[in-house]
């Protein structure tokens, strides 16, 4: 491959952040553009800031670097000017260590973590001058590979990518470049070689699948690909190293501090949560594990901050011990220690010293919905009792700050339930401030952040519609109507990004197009409020004479069969709709990892059960 | 030891060079490239007083972007003595490519700060023209936080702009710049206004480096 620094070194002056594009970063991987290696590019399809903190990019890379014969390196899209700047230059997309145009790698992948990155796939295939559908590539093509949530549904993104990896990238990505490098060394066409890698486990190639007769659901183009294809799991996940060669970037990024992932999976089983369904089943790294992961990570970086990374850390039937432990080594160090959101029913008096540090950042709690009924038909088993005391136990013990999170447009949702997140909030500012004592009430401060329910593939409430703009408008008022303290801080999501964000969320192969056109009619960085161009999405939809409302916001009938059907997670279908009529009724369902079984067909669909490392209450 | 001061913090001051790619990082990147470094290397670094502490370390004067340099220094304050040796070691091991530090001395608490340490920068400037012959400015308009001001070169040159031929298309400028207490002249603003007197406007920099610094 080429290394073109030389021609990118001019263009620095001209570019803000010129750090995003130079590489070189302690910890990097030193990579010659001109080994004989099979060559992996992973793109994160959002700038550097960004892409640089994704765990996926990091876990790819360093384990295909740990295999003979690969190697892997960085690239994400540029910022909108200096892309400018690079093409008027005639410099297309990058790599980061060795400086080569992505169109000369054997593969890239690209890891699809939202579906407000879907026009920047797009971006970045056409910066990287590679043709954007995946029937226009031939042999001087790489192989572009999809991975990252967006295996949940991969149906509008299928005319993008030769291959879709489905579950755990470890196991899905890194067998399947090997199996393509074989492939290649044997001098199979571009063809033969995808239908060979359309029939590996959890391995989706959609050229291989196509829409019979005006149905909306694929079928296979050959007898020998799979009908369905099953994800993925890591099977030693628990028991492999925690620490993970860590990139210190000369950015500053949002979050400068080491990530350790502490548990994969989680099973509170939250009805509107895809990554619960994508991650199970719970796998638990021991507290040793984890320990030395930080201790090694803190070492090699330099950063004083670690973050106990997972969906839900506090679940973790270690916690406290890990916490305990880490506590002591941080000691007098000036170290901090950092948990994502915090669960309510496990923040208690003991996790609030724990999670102390010296610095005491806010404190997030996701309660998601006003009322105890809401609550209950969410499965977001948290109580009125627990929400208190949790902010009782934090508030006196030294914290100012808290964040709220909640949703609203949520199935069978009322006013009644919109009106008492405002009540709620209300109260907690009360319990906080009371707790906070005289000398500190005046600093305590909640923001809450509201987002609009989305209904997303591979949940209970797959079938459930998005609410209306208006509705969206009207709620998000009744809400600030209700709010009178001016200690409380509310904003919310933008109900048109959130509406896209449905649309993709469970349209079919019909999106694809939508997407094109959305990116022709000048859609990029949706994500970014400031490019977010929802006038450009209509325009599309209605050259591909798509209904967006329908797909965002019709109620399916229970039970109907969705463009992701050929898809399975490992749980049942029949769970699923189990899960949705328990909601109706507003019966809750417990952890599995704390009470029994609930029979969702993973850990027999998939070959591997809970790993837990002490039995929780 | 009788008679020690158990706060007395050690002034280790380390020279280094910036060279490459990472003539494009921020005086903050940079700052914090360095800072990383030093908690890598777990040499025993003072902590500031008050509120936030955060590692007592003082940086030389902050170079401008797209400039590489030789002769970089920063202090970093101890609270244990190590031999410079093994601390100048211990520190590039640490450091991330194109940093590289070479020196390592103890200076006194009465030493003048890092960014006042030296008074004169001595720059190599690689233009993609073959120079015959400059015609320097007498003037040079700047833009500083909305304000136009008006620099006269000889406040700020020492000595003649000297003229290398490297190869048929390319040349050298070397030349020095005082650094004034009352503002600075950069060096890439400097040979751009050269540059454009002496009629090579088209002319592109290749490469600025800081060699020596006095």
């Amino acid at each position: 491959m080429d290394n073109i620094f030389d021609k990118i070194k001019p263009c620095l002056f001209e570019i803000k952040k010129a750090s995003r594009y130079i590489g070189g970063e302690f910890n990097a991987p030193i990579i010659d553009a001109n080994s004989d290696n099979f060559n992996f590019c992973m793109c994160y399809p959002d700038i550097y800031d960004i892409g640089q903190s994704n765990q996926a990019v990091k876990i790819l890379c360093n384990k295909i670097n740990e295999i003979d014969g690969f190697a892997a390196q960085r690239s994400y899209l540029p910022d909108p000017d200096a892309q400018k700047v690079f093409e008027n230059n005639g410099i297309s997309m990058f790599s980061l260590e060795s400086f080569s145009p992505l169109c000369q790698f054997d593969a890239i992948g690209i890891t699809v973590s939202h579906d407000l990155l879907a026009t920047n796939i797009l971006e970045l295939l056409h910066f990287a001058k590679i043709p954007i559908r995946s029937k226009d590539r031939n042999n001087q093509h790489p192989f572009i590979f999809g991975g990252g949530p967006m295996y949940c549904n991969p149906e509008p993104y299928h005319a993008f990518f030769d291959i879709i990896t489905i579950g755990e990238g470890e196991i899905a990505t890194i067998n399947c470049i090997k199996e393509l490098k074989r492939l290649k060394d044997k001098g199979l066409s571009r063809q033969d070689i995808l239908h060979k890698l359309s029939v590996m486990d959890s391995i989706y190639v959609p050229s291989m699948y196509k829409i019979k007769n005006n149905e909306h659901l694929v079928q296979t183009v050959f007898d020998d690909v799979p009908k369905k294809i099953k994800k993925a799991v890591y099977k030693d996940f628990h028991s492999s190293s925690a620490y993970d060669n860590c990139i210190v970037p000369f950015t500053e990024l949002v979050h400068n501090r080491v990530n350790v992932e502490i548990l994969r999976g989680c099973a509170r089983s939250c009805r509107f949560c895809q990554a619960g369904v994508m991650y199970r089943p719970v796998r638990e790294r021991s507290k040793e594990n984890i320990c030395a992961a930080v201790k090694e990570g803190i070492l090699n970086t330099g950063y004083d901050e670690v973050s106990l990374t997972s969906l839900s850390s506090t679940d973790h039937s270690q916690i406290k011990e890990i916490l305990q432990d880490l506590n002591d080594y941080t000691q007098g160090k000036g170290l901090r220690v950092s948990l994502p959101s915090q669960r309510l029913d496990s923040f208690g008096l003991d996790m609030a010293k724990l999670v102390a540090g010296e610095k005491k950042g806010g404190l997030t709690f996701a309660i998601e919905a006003g009322t105890q009924r809401l609550r209950d038909v969410i499965n977001k088993n948290v109580t009125e009792d627990n929400i208190f005391s949790s902010i009782k136990y934090a508030f006196e013990n030294g914290w100012n700050r808290a964040k709220l999170y909640f949703m609203i447009g949520l199935p069978t949702e009322t006013d009644k339930d919109i009106i008492a997140i405002a009540s709620l909030c209300e109260k907690i500012l009360e319990c906080a401030k009371e707790s906070a004592g005289k000398k500190r009430s005046h600093n305590v401060n909640i923001s809450v952040s509201c987002s609009i329910f989305v209904p997303k593939a591979q949940t209970p409430f797959m079938w459930d519609g998005q609410i209306t703009f208006e509705e969206s408008k009207r709620k998000i008022d009744l809400i600030r109507q209700n709010i009178k303290s001016r200690a409380i801080s509310f904003g919310w999501h933008d109900p048109k990004s959130s509406f896209i964000e449905a649309v993709l969320s469970r349209g079919g192969r019909e999106c694809s197009n939508l997407i094109e056109q959305a990116w022709k009619c000048g859609s990029k960085f949706d994500a970014w409020k400031e490019y977010f161009n929802f006038e450009a999405w209509l325009e599309a939809a209605k050259k591909c004479s798509i209904n967006m409302e329908i797909l965002a916001c019709q109620n399916y009938e229970i039970g109907q069969q969705m463009p992701w059907e050929h898809i399975s997670l490992g749980v049942d279908k029949s769970y699923f709709i189990k899960e949705r009529n328990l909601a109706l009724e507003e019966k809750t369902t417990q952890d599995c990892t704390f009470e029994s079984c609930n029979n969702c067909g993973a850990c027999k669909n998939l070959g591997i059960g809970n790993k837990i490392c002490k039995a929780k209450k | 030891m009788l008679g020690l001061d158990p706060n007395k913090k050690f002034r280790l001051r380390v020279f280094y060079k910036k060279l490459n790619s990472l003539a494009y990082l921020s005086q903050l990147e940079l700052a914090r490239a360095l800072e990383y470094s030093i908690r890598r290397s777990g040499l025993p670094f003072a902590l500031s007083n008050g509120f936030s502490p955060h590692m007592k370390i003082s940086f030389g004067r902050a170079l401008s972007v797209g400039v590489e340099s030789n002769c970089q220094i920063f202090d970093v304050f101890l609270t244990k003595y190590i031999n410079d040796k093994q601390a100048l070691d211990v520190i590039k091991e640490n450091m991330p490519k194109n940093l590289l530090a070479y020196d390592a001395k103890y200076v006194d608490d009465n030493e003048k700060a890092a960014s006042d340490a030296f008074s004169q920068n001595w720059y190599q400037a690689t233009v993609d023209t073959k120079i015959e012959k400059i015609k320097l400015p007498k003037e040079i308009t700047v833009v500083r936080k909305k304000k136009i001001k008006i620099l006269d070169v000889e406040d700020f040159l020492i000595g003649d702009v000297s003229i290398k031929h490297i190869d048929r298309n390319n040349s050298m400028l070397d030349f020095c710049l005082q650094i004034k207490t009352s503002g600075s002249l950069k060096p890439d603003v400097f040979v751009k206004n050269v540059l454009e007197s002496s009629g090579y406007s088209d002319a592109k920099v290749l490469k600025l480096l800081l060699y020596k610094a006095i």
